[in-house]
């Protein structure tokens, strides 16, 4: 570690003070070395071990039913015409803040205890058109969870309530529709 | 007020303290980057959630999931072994500061938010402002970790050798 001549009073001489002090130039390099070994570690475990177990996976699964992926413009025509039901996948306090019209909430976090409910309500045979958010993970939960029920028709939307009321797409505020 | 930050700052550098302080923080991060690591792809899905386009747009979200759950063990068992200890309470502190920035972000836009923090379950509750208390006491514990490996200052390094401070 280096010293530094330093006017006492001065704030430069603080800042360099605590720069030595902290050893901030060391630290630096070692975590530049740290990163970059991490980043080399998880490239190779990622090329040699997960994406090979990925793909041996997606090849198991084919021909089992499985969940597509739907256009937010497919849903909303399907929706409207009664031929799918939309499903919230949020958790109640975000689908009863905002959602899109006529969807029911099947939240991916409270799963088993909204199930039964809406089991009974929801024949197996109708098209379920799944979302949250964008990126957001409990849609693809629940479409597993339904298809391992038995439902077959699962669709996944990738938009979320804000790209539905972006196009003009009704949304409905503050109070549940189911 | 001096000698308030005087015992704090010897607490800070209780040895016994520290090596407890440096462990837990290690074993929460190993604990934390072990479903990231295993499954990458299902944490690349929960970065993409924090919607930060362009700063990270769709493609980058999965080398960052690969990036982040790594350095974060690798990390954090550098802390185990006690290698770098300094460097490391400080990677991680900023790694938290990020972290909670992030989550803060997405929760003020009011998106359901899964944080992937510890992890990549779907069915895991989403985040709510009031469960950042545990983001917020884990950036403690790696800050504790940071400052805890200063070195004394002169003035401190001068007192423990009773010598007169310069």
């Amino acid at each position: 570690m280096t010293e530094h001549q330093t006017d006492p009073g001065g704030l430069r001489g603080l800042i360099l003070d605590w720069w030595d002090r902290a050893g901030l130039a060391d630290d630096l390099v070692q975590i530049v070395v740290v990163v970059v070994l991490a980043l080399g570690v998880g490239m190779a475990f990622n090329v040699f071990y997960i994406w090979p177990r990925e793909r041996a996976t997606a090849a198991t699964s084919q021909g089992q039913p499985e969940a597509t992926t739907i256009s937010m413009e497919e849903a909303y025509r399907l929706a409207r015409r009664g031929e799918a039901l939309l499903v919230d996948t949020q958790e109640p306090e975000f689908y009863r803040e905002e959602h899109i019209e006529g969807a029911v909430n099947l939240p991916g976090a409270e799963f088993e205890e909204y199930y039964p409910d809406f089991a009974k309500r929801i024949s197996e045979d109708r098209t379920l058109i799944l979302y949250c958010e964008p990126g957001c993970m409990s849609k693809e939960g629940v479409a597993q969870e339904l298809l391992d029920r038995k439902y077959q028709d699962i669709r996944i939307m990738r938009e979320g309530v804000e790209e539905w009321e972006a196009v003009g797409y009704p949304v409905v505020r503050g109070r549940p529709d189911s | 007020m001096w000698w308030l930050g005087s015992k704090i700052a010897q607490i800070i550098r209780n040895r016994e303290l520290l090596f407890v302080m440096r462990l837990v923080v290690a074993g929460v991060f190993i604990y934390a980057s072990w479903e990231k690591i295993l499954y990458p792809s299902a944490f690349a899905e929960i970065i993409k959630g924090y919607r930060l386009d362009p700063i990270i747009n769709d493609s980058m979200a999965g080398m960052i999931a690969i990036w982040l759950a790594w350095t974060e063990l690798v990390g954090a068992l550098a802390l185990l072994l006690g290698i770098w200890p300094r460097a490391m309470g400080l990677l991680f502190s900023f790694l938290m500061v990020v972290f909670i920035a992030g989550l803060a972000q997405a929760l003020g836009r009011g998106i359901d938010i899964h944080c992937g923090c510890y992890t990549v379950s779907p069915d895991a509750a989403a985040r709510t402002w009031a469960s950042l208390w545990q983001e917020g006491l884990l950036l403690l514990g790696c800050l504790w970790v940071w400052v805890g490996h200063w070195p004394p200052s002169r003035r401190q390094a001068a007192l423990a050798e009773e010598l007169p401070p310069m």
